[in-house]
This record gives C-alpha cells, structure tokens and sequence, in this order.
C-alpha cells in the first residue's frame, strides 16, 4: 500500500468510528426517551388482566431492553473491527469472528422482532390465524436472510485469511 | 509437508551467512529464515532463481520429497 492509499484508508476509518460513535448517542437517547416513554405506558398495562400483564412485559423486554443489548453488542463488534482495519490488518483471524458474532446478533434481534409481531398479532385472538402467521414468518424472515448474509460474509473473510496467511508465507 | 527445503546444508557447504545471501538474493532476513526453518507455504520461481544463482546449485539440491506416513 501507498502512503496516499494509507491516508486515504485512515481518513476512511477515522469516519467510520465518529459515524459509529454518533449512532450509538442517538440510538442511546433514544432508548432512553423510550424507556422514560414506556415508563409511563407499563402502568397502564396493570389494570389489564394478569395474562395480558404477562405479555406486554415480554413484549416490552424483546422489543425494547433486548435489542438494546443487541445493538450495543454488535457496535462492540463493528469497533473492533475497525480496529483492525485501522491498524491495517484487516484480514486479521479475528475479522470473521467479529462478523460472525454480528450475524448471531441478527439471528437474536429476528427472534426478539418474531416474538413480538407473534404477541401483537395474536392479542387479542385473531380471525385469520394464516394471515397472522404469514405477517410474523415475514417479518422474521427479513431480518434472518440479513443475518444469513453476515454470516457468509465472514465465510467469504476467513478464505481471505487464509489466502493472506498463504501470501505471507510465500518466500 | 512433505516437501523439505535443504537450505541450510547447501549454506553450510557454501559456506553462507543468512545475512550475505539476503544481500545477494535480495529478500528479506525474515522471509529467508522462513524459507530455512521450513516454514513457508510456497516460493516464487524468482527467488527460487536467484537462490539457485547465487548459491550455485540446482532447484533440485534446495528442495526434496519426503512421503509423510
């Protein structure tokens, strides 16, 4: 690499950080004016009978406190990542672990949106069970065919590693 | 791997540094130990050429097959 490319590559990845960083303020205050919001909202839910109390709490927990978790999770893993690419080692072995847990990320945040389109569909019962279903499975697939795609992603990276640990080791 | 590189016998016998062949031959210290110790995956016809020129032999004297059991 050129020191133009490398400077270039710097800037790139001094961008990426304060796009991440300025992603993770907004998406903090916003969890935090929706947790303030739902704060007010949860009460109201104790009037209902206990079942129905039972099902919003879940409903509150996938569709706000576990994503959150999620999120921060995976801006862990996309940190770490550029990381690597700043240090100019972006084929490093711990790139597709990093992808990897990225796309497990997504696999939760799937399960966490299925169970909350399956509550809000299925409360109170539905008339068309098909209809439904196919709103949950569609909802749910979206975000897993992402997931999939992280996943192969960092297939793709780990042949990288090895092609660059190959060309390495060529004398 | 079954392929073993002879390196260092035909530096003894030429009587060699590993420093005055990376001067000669133009690579790294680095690369060349790695190619010594047995370590690399594979090497280039160019280096191998120049190897072979500066120490005087053949690609066959720098490289042997071992069947692995």
């Amino acid at each position: 690499m050129t020191g133009k490319t490398i400077s270039r590559v710097g800037t790139e990845v001094k961008a990426l950080r304060i796009v991440l960083i300025t992603l993770l303020i907004l998406y903090g205050v916003v969890s935090v004016s929706s947790a303030f919001i739902m704060a007010k909202v949860v009460p109201s839910l104790v009037n209902r009978p206990s079942g129905r109390l039972f099902l919003g709490s879940i409903s509150v927990f996938c569709d706000r406190v576990l994503p959150g978790v999620v999120f921060f999770f995976m801006a862990y893993s996309i940190f770490k990542l550029i990381s690597l690419i700043s240090r100019g080692e972006p084929f490093s072995p711990a790139s597709p672990r990093y992808i990897r847990r990225v796309g497990y990320a997504v696999f939760g945040l799937a399960a966490a949106n299925t169970v909350v389109d399956a509550i809000s569909a299925f409360t109170p019962p539905v008339d068309f069970l098909s209809k439904a279903v196919i709103w949950i499975l569609f909802s749910g697939l979206n975000t897993l065919l992402m997931g999939f795609g992280f996943l192969v992603i960092a297939k793709v990276i780990e042949i990288g590693v090895r092609l660059q640990q190959d060309q390495n080791l060529t004398v | 791997m079954p392929i073993e590189v002879n390196l260092d016998l035909i530096m003894v016998k030429r009587k060699m540094s590993l420093t005055e062949l990376s001067e000669k031959v133009g690579i790294t210290m680095a690369n060349l130990s790695v190619l010594k110790q047995g370590h690399a995956r594979a090497i280039r016809f160019s280096t191998l050429e120049k190897v072979c020129e500066v120490l005087d032999c053949q690609p066959g004297d720098l490289l042997s097959y071992k069947k692995e059991e």
